[in-house]
């Protein structure tokens, strides 16, 4: 049996022992965590990786208060390390262990008593906190070290990249990302700036923010890059979400249906250039009718161009621009000329509403469609396409914003500012191709205004919207070399194929082998 | 006898040794914890630096009886163990009686142990183990307490015997003892070439020895220390299952179990002189080399770079780590 005292002594360094293994573990661990935190925030000289601070500050202090709770409960020591932690500690020459073994029976002696007495008042002496404390803690040095080396690399070298290394290319290909995310964003801005459209004038300064950060220096790396990316691509989806919004409060009085976050329908942003022009016209014959000296020739023509320019008028989205329209030809045919004009005024206005909801919508979308392939090319690493072979989203940026009808001076103009967009399947890879390197010189085709055209991605459903194309044709002769294909050859290929399963994205490719057989 | 008794004691013959005896404290101090183990001493020493005078005042500091045997070529083993002699009674009958020699004393004195034969040296094997003479086929009991102190000179080599293994390991302690320094030449001066000799007293006589003898022995040993012991004497052997570079280098046998007997008994003396009843680590590591020293038997390699074993048993005892007891 062991006194009272002396199993108090032993309690109290059990749980002091506990707390002080937990301690110093959770150092270790957490100190081990940081080091790798520490060589990976080194690795981002060479590998293009990003390692977030708060990320490995966050898991070191998580993983630490996990391990001193978990130490101080699984690591307590027995009664017997304790009393041999003690013996070391406070110089008691193993008195408590062996007192505790003599409890226990495992040694005998004529001396107990006189052991158990001479123990007692050497422990009566022991102050348990004196003897184990819990500071300092062991690696807490390193573990300092480490965090202040975790933290100033974040703040004086994070971002930095060694030459000729994989991280140096991806920094970069961020920082010409950025170049190419400004460009689309100063020209967003000015498009935005010259046709009023708020809410494309404020992604534009975002796209700017984005571009700018990426140009930096010390590059933010790539997750960051793609995270900023991300947040910039929902708040276009958000500024989406609050025009199509507006779009369908207008329609709602008009009794039509449109879906939650559907985009403006395809057939009215087709129908863009011709708004406009009926928003002009109306604007040019409602101040013609507010001249007091209008001839009845004049109204009457009014009248018939009013009539002629009333079926044509969008049905979804003009608000009460038809039944404006309406109103006016009857205040003309009952000589109400400053009324009409009054009607036909308003008319315009719910039509230019509508041209500017439609141009917000496309300039939303082409800037979301550059940041979405600013994603993808980030994520893939895929090379930034030069201003010569940017793709679609700086092409749909373009086309999307100023599609209102030009003429080919307008269209020489702009492509003298951008460059032409690639066709379809064009290039080593699909939207990235260089029109030099497969057609040549530029066609009229390139130069021509091309209308946005867009499959609902269910199968099966949605309207499939033909591409109408204003085009300048090649002059001069073509010249085709005639080959002889036997039938033979032909017809074998056609059974071949339906013979066998070839999908039907490799048909063509087939058939020409096949055919290429006939020419040998 | 209570271990308060056996402390006081105890300081009272050192400190009468101490009178004569100038420095040599540890000397002193593990010659007393080896006679109070029951243990035999071999003290190993140039000529002239108070070995035997060492031997000599503790057995004047102790109620005990004395023999002094000068060990030389010629020494014949009756000379130590003792003889039977035809003896005539007043009858006329003649009988043979056995005269005990030397041996039968509490304190004998083998100096120069080195110099007599190992056959006269074999002579005292069964006395210093069993505490027991047999001559002509009569076994006698040697009265306890029985010390060997015995004395050897590794400088003059030559007409020596050196001891054989199996002797050297019935010593408890192998104690080398060095030259003392100037200061206390001066004091050995100052004390032996006054008029007045300085002459211990007795403090302690034979009942005294015996007790603190059994009191020494009731001294508690925990069992992580116990196992402690057998690491250390296992450490030394080349043979062990991580044997330090240079006892796998240097040694050809380790330490024999005699040998932990002789750390653990001598470490019960030292903790009790201490007024402890409980061996601690320290009181293990402090008696070490003098119970090992002379019980490692070095290799080739060993004797020809002129290792000395106490660096090895430092390089075992700095290698094999305290273990703490088991958690339970």
């Amino acid at each position: 049996m062991i006194s009272k005292e002396i199993a108090r002594l032993l309690r109290g360094a059990r749980g002091r022992i506990a707390w002080k293994r937990g301690l110093d573990t959770a150092a270790l661990v957490a100190a081990g965590l940081l080091a790798v935190g520490f060589a990976a925030q080194l690795a981002t000289l060479i590998v293009p990786i990003t390692v977030p601070l708060i990320y490995v500050v966050a898991a070191a202090l998580a993983v630490w208060v996990v391990v001193v709770l978990a130490g101080c409960l699984l690591l307590r020591p027995s009664e017997r390390v304790a009393a041999h932690e003690l013996d070391l500690r406070c110089r008691l020459r193993d008195r408590l262990a062996t007192t505790l073994d003599l409890a226990a029976g495992r040694i005998t002696t004529g001396l107990g008593d006189y052991l158990r007495e001479d123990t007692l008042q050497a422990a009566r002496a022991v102050d348990v906190r004196a003897a184990i404390r819990l500071r300092p803690v062991l690696f807490a040095r390193q573990l300092l070290f480490l965090i202040a080396a975790v933290l100033l690399w974040e703040l004086a070298f994070s971002g930095l990249t060694l030459p000729y290394t994989p991280a140096r290319q991806t920094a970069m290909m961020l920082q010409a990302e950025g170049r190419q995310m400004q460009s689309i964003a100063e020209r967003l801005a000015r498009q935005a700036t010259s046709r009023s459209l708020p809410r494309t004038a404020e992604v534009a300064e975002d796209l700017k923010r984005v571009g700018g950060g990426l140009q930096a220096q010390r590059t933010p790396g790539r997750d960051r890059a793609m995270a900023e990316l991300q947040q910039i691509f929902d708040r276009i989806e958000r500024a989406q979400r609050g025009l199509r919004d507006e779009f369908r409060s207008r329609t709602r009085g008009e009794g039509q249906r449109g879906g939650g976050s559907d985009p403006l329908p395809l057939d009215l942003q087709a129908q863009l250039p011709e708004i406009n022009a009926q928003s002009q016209q109306m604007r040019e014959l409602s101040r013609q009718l507010a001249q007091e000296n209008a001839t009845p020739d004049d109204i009457s023509r009014i009248a018939r161009v009013l009539s002629q320019i009333e079926p044509n008028l969008p049905t979804r989205g003009a608000g009460d621009a038809r039944s404006r329209v309406q109103d006016a030809r009857r205040k003309l045919q009952q000589g109400d000329q400053k009324s009409a004009s009054q009607a036909l005024g308003s008319a315009s206005q719910d039509l230019s509403i509508l041209s500017q909801m439609i141009e917000d919508e496309q300039g939303l979308s082409s800037a979301q469609g550059a940041v979405n392939q600013s994603q993808g090319r980030i994520a893939s690493g895929e090379p930034v396409p030069t201003e010569e072979d940017h793709g679609s989203g700086l092409a749909s940026a373009r086309s999307g914003v100023s599609s209102a009808p030009r003429d080919s001076g307008q269209a020489q103009q702009t492509q003298d500012d951008t460059p032409n967009a690639p066709g379809p399947g064009q290039g080593s890879l699909p939207g990235h191709g260089q029109i030099q390197d497969k057609l040549g010189a530029p066609t009229g085709r390139l130069a021509g205004q091309r209308k946005r055209q867009q499959i609902s991605s269910t199968e099966g459903q949605g309207a499939v919207v033909p591409v109408e194309m204003q085009l300048r044709g090649r002059t001069g002769q073509v010249t085709v070399a005639v080959r002889a294909i036997d039938p033979v050859i032909v017809r074998q290929a056609d059974e071949s194929m339906q013979r066998q399963r070839v999908p039907a994205s490799y048909r063509e490719i087939v058939r020409n082998y096949f055919l290429s057989l006939s020419g040998k | 006898m209570d271990v308060g008794g056996f402390r006081t004691t105890y300081r009272k013959i050192r400190n009468e040794v101490q009178k004569v005896i100038v420095g040599y404290e540890d000397i002193t101090d593990q010659v007393l914890l080896a006679v109070f183990g029951g243990g035999h001493v071999l003290l190993e020493g140039a000529p002239g630096i108070g070995k035997t005078l060492l031997v000599k005042t503790l057995a004047r500091s102790l109620d005990l009886r004395f023999a002094r045997i000068q060990f030389t070529p010629d020494l014949m083993p009756a000379d130590i163990v003792g003889t039977s002699v035809l003896m005539q009674a007043e009858d006329g009958h003649r009988h043979f009686a056995f005269q005990r020699g030397p041996v039968f004393s509490n304190i004998l004195l083998a100096d120069e142990i080195n110099r007599a034969t190992p056959k006269t040296q074999s002579a005292l094997l069964e006395a210093m183990q069993e505490g027991s003479v047999t001559a002509s086929g009569v076994h006698y009991q040697i009265e306890a307490p029985f010390f060997v102190l015995a004395t050897q000179n590794p400088i003059e080599m030559e007409g020596t015997y050196p001891l054989p293994e199996a002797q050297l390991d019935r010593f408890l302690f192998k104690l080398r003892v060095r030259y003392p320094d100037a200061e206390a030449i001066v004091e050995i001066l100052d004390r032996t070439t006054g008029a007045a000799l300085p002459e211990a007293q007795m403090v302690a006589d034979g009942d005294t020895v015996r007790a603190m003898q059994a009191l020494a022995r009731e001294v508690a040993v925990a069992a992580h220390l116990r196992l402690y012991v057998a690491r250390i004497v296992e450490g030394t052997h080349p043979q062990s299952p991580q044997p330090t570079s240079m006892v796998k280098r240097y040694v050809r046998y380790g330490a024999s179990p005699r040998g932990a007997q002789a750390i653990l008994l001598a470490a019960k003396v030292r903790a009790v002189s201490e007024g402890r009843a409980n061996v601690s680590a320290e009181d293990i590591r402090a008696m070490v080399l003098p119970a090992l020293h002379h019980r490692i038997l070095l290799g080739f390699e060993g004797e020809a770079e002129g290792i000395d074993p106490d660096d090895i048993l430092k390089a075992v005892v700095a290698e094999v780590a305290e273990l703490g007891p088991k958690p339970s």
